[in-house]
């Protein structure tokens, strides 16, 4: 999965080396000017189509734009910041990103929690769950250990 | 002397705490002596909880709290509430449902016989491979598949990288590279650019 918050800091990066702005580049892709800006935002992803002219257009590779290499950095304290929320929880869960849950599970809202929380039920993510038991609510409690706990 | 039924609680028998249940429920403010049905279910067997559940839904009493303690079977009740028209705040319910009770959801909610439940709210909980079922099948007939993207397997969304670069399907890979692996990504845009150089 790609992480459009970082994919739109590399775009809005490379338009400012490459010293357009957004109506340029709106103008060159046929696209609106909001729509680059939603792409900066990482709030969209381009078409591949206009990746394949962006990546034209700055001169580097593809891979390069969708961060494809760059391993995503991620702070302990805001797991969040610079990320997709999607992309922090699917990559936590498919073990793309070591976080230390115990520590980290008071950033989550309820639903990413419970989808954190059915992801060590069916065993796709291990944790220390001694640790990881303080944080959560009774609710939370019986569903990952039914009476066990 | 009053008795301080909260210390009591664990002494109880399963009769004593159904008539607590009871009493609970059929009260105007949902508790009776300061017990509110949450503080009592941990106490009560999953046939009590399970019983004071369903009377709690038809009675638009806090049921969400008992969630984790009714019995497996009760599931299959609720979808006949469902059925009945009963108004069920499911969301909070989804983590303790079987995967057949959540199935049958998302089969009411897709077929248009129960509404204002948000189907995407579904999908984290839904089984794997069905889900995967469930994509494959939408994208084959042309509905709605992208809100379930981001919970299918890279396994689901690789077969369908493959069909698209094959031309077995008409899908806007747009809307689904995002949420591919990246070697899938990698061969989708390589065969874009192929086609970009053809042209």
């Amino acid at each position: 999965m790609l992480d459009s918050s970082a994919i739109g800091k590399k775009i809005h990066e490379l338009r400012l080396m490459n010293k357009y702005n957004q109506d340029q580049i709106a103008e060159m892709l046929y696209v609106t000017r909001q729509a680059v800006s939603r792409w900066e935002l990482g709030q969209t992803l381009p078409s591949i189509d206009n990746l394949i002219e962006l990546s034209k257009m700055f001169n580097v590779s593809f891979e390069e734009i969708l961060c494809m290499n760059d391993e995503a950095v991620i702070d302990s304290h805001n797991i969040f910041a610079g990320h997709n929320r999607s992309f922090v929880i699917k990559s936590i869960i498919n073990g793309k990103i070591d976080v230390d849950l115990a520590k980290v599970f008071y950033q989550f809202s309820d639903e990413e929690r419970m989808q954190i929380l059915s992801a060590l039920k069916n065993k796709k993510l291990q944790t220390d769950i001694k640790c990881l038991k303080v944080k959560l609510t009774p609710t939370e409690l019986d569903y990952l250990l039914g009476g066990e706990y | 002397m009053s008795v301080d039924i909260k210390k009591m609680l664990p002494f109880m028998e399963d009769e004593e705490i159904a008539e607590l249940f009871k009493k609970i429920i059929e009260s105007e403010n949902s508790e009776f002596k300061g017990i509110k049905l949450n503080r009592i279910a941990p106490f009560a067997s999953e046939e009590v909880v399970s019983k004071a559940f369903i009377e709690a839904i038809k009675k638009g009493k806090d049921y969400v709290s008992l969630a984790p303690f009714v019995d497996d079977d009760v599931w299959e009740e609720v979808i006949k509430l469902l059925k009945e028209g009963y108004k069920i705040n499911l969301p909070p319910l989804y983590p303790f449902m079987e995967d057949d009770s959540l199935q049958e959801i998302y089969k009411m909610v897709e077929s248009g016989e129960l509404k204002d439940v948000n189907i995407s709210s579904l999908y984290p909980f839904i089984d794997d491979d069905y889900l995967d079922e469930v994509f494959l099948k939408q994208v084959k007939e042309g509905k709605d598949y992208v809100g379930m993207a981001p919970f299918v397997s890279e396994e689901c969304l690789h077969k369908i990288a493959e069909e698209y670069i094959n031309g077995d399907t008409m899908i806007d890979i747009n809307c689904l590279y995002p949420f591919m692996d990246s070697d899938d990504i990698k061969m989708i845009f390589k065969h874009a650019m192929e086609k970009d150089d053809i042209e």
